[in-house]
C-alpha cells in the first residue's frame, strides 16, 4: 500500500510539476492582461533553480519552496534573496523533496513530497513544529487560526479536503469524490474563499467545482470541453494520460482563476477566469508554461518562468 | 535472487552496443560542458565512467535515489576524476528554443550537483543519442579499460554490481 502510495505521490508530482481572500462578489470583466512587475532568478543568477511552492505576505515578501536544492527562500519586494532555510535531509525543517507552500499570519506551511506532515515556519524561516497528516499531502491551503486544508494521498479514504487544527486533528472534511472512482483521478489543486467555500480543479478531469464547508457541491464546470485525460500504464499501474487542469487560484474580487493543463489549447499556460458562480469570464495565456498559479493578497499573481528557475510576478490587469 | 548481469556491449557487439559507441565517438563534440571541459573517455589505463541522467527524473525521489547513493558511495577525487556526466531533456524545443532549453538544464544541475555534493561534472546530450535508450532515469556505462569493453548497468543498482562498479573505479 505504501508503495502504491509513494507510486501515485510521484506521479502526481510529475504531472503536476504543479490566495485566500475573501469574496465581494464578480465584477464583469471582458479581458485581463498580465504586467509583469518582478522576476526572480533567471539564467544568470543561482537564486533558484527549480521552485515548487510560493506565497507572500501582506508585507510583500516572497517565499519559495526550491525542489533542487532542497529549500525554503525569502525575498524582499524586491526580488532580493534575505535567506535560505532548510537544506536535505529528514532532521527538523530538512526537506527531501519539498512541494507546497502557503502563509497565514506569522506562519508558512510547507510540505515535502514524500512526508505525511506539514512543515511550519515562522516568517524569518525558522522551523518552528510539525502538523501530522493521515497520508502524504496531495495540496495544502492554509486557513485562519492556525487550521490548514489538505488533500491526500490515499487509497482508504480519497477524495476528501480535510480541515486540521495546529496539532493535525481533523476538524472537519470534504468528500467530493465520486464513490468508486479512482483516487488518482480525482486528484485536485483547490482554493478556499475565506467564506468556508472551496473552489475545486481536477488535475485529471475537466471538472472545476465549488464546495461548501458542509460538503455540498454548489456548482461545476468544464473548461475544455469535456476532454478525457485517457489513461496509460506504467509498470504495474494504470495512470492519467495527460493533466486536464493545473491549478486554481481566487483573486480577492471573486474571480476564480483556473490553469490548463496538458489538455489546454496553450498547455500549461492558459488560464480561464470564472466568476464565484462558475461562469466563464474570460481567458488569457501565460508568457511561459507553468505547473500552478498563486495570488497574494494584492492580487499579484505569480507563475513560472523558464521551467522552474525563473519565479514571474504579474500584476493583473482587468479590461 | 540472482543478480542483475550488467550487459556488456564491447563483449557482445549488437545494434544497441554500436549505437552507444557511436555516441562514445560523436557525442563529446556536440556536447555541452558543464562545470568542467568535456572530458576525455578515461584516464590511461584506467576505467571510467558514464552516468546518464534525465533531468526529469530528479523530481522523483525513489528514482534518484539509487544514483545519489552511488555517488555517495565514490571519494570525492573519484567521481572528479573518473565519472563523467550527460544529461537528457525530453523537451521538444529545437532551434534557438533548444539552446534556452539547455541552458535551463545547465542552471537546474548546478543547482542539484550542489545541493548534492556531487563532483562529477556533466555535459548535454544535444543531440538526444540517449533519450531513446534512457528507461528508468539513469544509467551507468562502464568504460572497462582491463577488458576493453563497455558495460551497461540500470539503477538500482544491485550490490553485486556496486561492488564491480567500485572494483573498477577504485583502481
Amino acid at each position: 500500500m505504501k508503495q502504491r502510495t509513494l507510486f501515485a505521490v510521484a506521479f502526481v508530482a510529475a504531472a503536476v510539476l504543479a490566495g485566500t481572500p475573501a469574496a465581494r462578489g464578480s465584477d464583469r470583466i471582458r479581458n485581463i492582461v498580465l504586467e509583469e512587475v518582478l522576476s526572480i532568478g533567471g539564467l544568470n543568477e543561482e537564486t533558484l533553480f527549480q521552485w515548487t511552492g510560493v506565497t507572500a505576505d501582506d508585507e510583500g515578501f516572497i517565499y519559495v519552496l526550491d525542489a533542487l536544492d532542497y529549500s525554503l527562500k525569502k525575498f524582499d519586494v524586491r526580488g532580493k534573496l534575505l535567506k535560505k532555510a532548510g537544506g536535505k535531509g529528514q532532521g527538523p525543517g530538512e526537506f527531501m523533496a519539498p512541494r507546497l507552500l502557503d502563509g497565514w499570519g506569522n506562519l508558512l506551511y510547507a510540505t515535502d513530497q514524500n512526508a505525511a506532515s506539514i512543515y511550519v515556519f515562522d516568517r524569518n524561516l525558522a522551523f518552528k513544529r510539525m502538523i501530522p497528516c493521515p497520508s502524504l499531502i496531495e495540496h495544502l491551503k492554509a486557513l485562519a487560526d492556525g487550521r490548514v486544508a489538505v488533500s491526500v494521498f490515499g487509497f482508504q479514504e480519497p477524495g476528501r479536503i480535510l480541515i486540521l487544527n495546529g496539532d493535525g486533528k481533523r476538524l472537519s472534511e470534504i468528500a467530493y469524490a465520486d464513490q468508486g472512482s479512482s483516487p488518482l483521478m480525482d486528484s485536485i489543486s483547490f482554493a478556499p474563499d475565506g467564506q468556508g467555500h472551496f473552489y475545486i480543479a481536477y488535475l485529471f478531469q475537466d471538472r472545476v467545482e465549488k464546495w461548501t464547508a458542509e460538503g455540498k457541491r454548489l456548482w461545476g464546470a468544464k473548461l475544455l470541453g469535456g476532454k478525457k485525460a485517457g489513461t496509460k500504464k506504467i509498470a504495474s499501474f494504470v495512470v492519467p494520460g495527460e493533466t486536464c487542469l493545473k491549478g486554481i487560484a481566487l483573486d480577492g474580487r471573486g474571480h476564480v482563476f483556473v490553469l490548463g493543463g496538458r489538455l489546454a489549447k496553450n498547455p500549461s499556460r492558459d488560464v480561464f477566469v470564472l466568476s464565484g458562480d462558475g461562469e466563464l469570464l474570460t481567458t488569457f495565456t501565460l508568457p511561459d508554461t507553468s505547473h500552478c498559479l498563486y495570488i497574494d493578497r494584492a492580487h499579484f499573481l505569480y507563475a513560472r518562468g523558464d521551467d522552474g528557475i525563473t519565479l514571474k510576478k504579474y500584476r493583473i490587469v482587468y479590461e | 535472487m540472482s543478480e542483475r548481469r550488467p550487459r556488456h556491449f564491447g563483449a557482445v557487439p549488437g545494434i544497441l552496443g554500436g549505437f552507444v559507441m557511436a555516441g562514445v565517438l560523436f557525442f563529446f563534440p556536440s556536447g555541452a560542458a558543464i562545470g568542467a571541459a568535456a572530458p576525455a573517455l578515461s584516464g590511461a589505463g584506467r576505467s571510467s565512467c558514464w552516468v546518464i541522467m534525465d533531468i526529469e527524473s530528479f523530481f522523483c525521489p525513489p528514482c534518484l535515489q539509487p544514483l545519489l547513493d552511488f555517488c555517495r558511495a565514490l571519494p570525492a577525487v573519484v567521481q572528479e576524476e573518473r565519472v563523467h556526466g550527460i544529461l537528457v531533456s525530453r523537451a521538444p524545443e529545437a532551434g534557438e528554443r533548444a539552446g534556452r532549453r539547455r541552458l535551463i538544464v545547465q542552471k537546474k544541475w548546478l543547482g542539484f550537483r550542489q545541493a548534492n555534493d556531487i563532483r562529477f561534472s556533466a555535459v548535454m546530450d544535444d543531440s538526444r543519442f540517449f533519450s531513446g535508450m534512457l528507461k528508468g532515469g539513469f544509467m551507468i556505462l562502464l568504460l572497462d579499460e582491463e577488458t576493453q569493453s563497455l558495460k551497461g548497468y540500470a539503477l538500482p543498482l544491485r550490490s553485486a554490481q556496486i561492488g564491480e562498479l567500485m572494483g573498477h573505479l577504485l583502481k
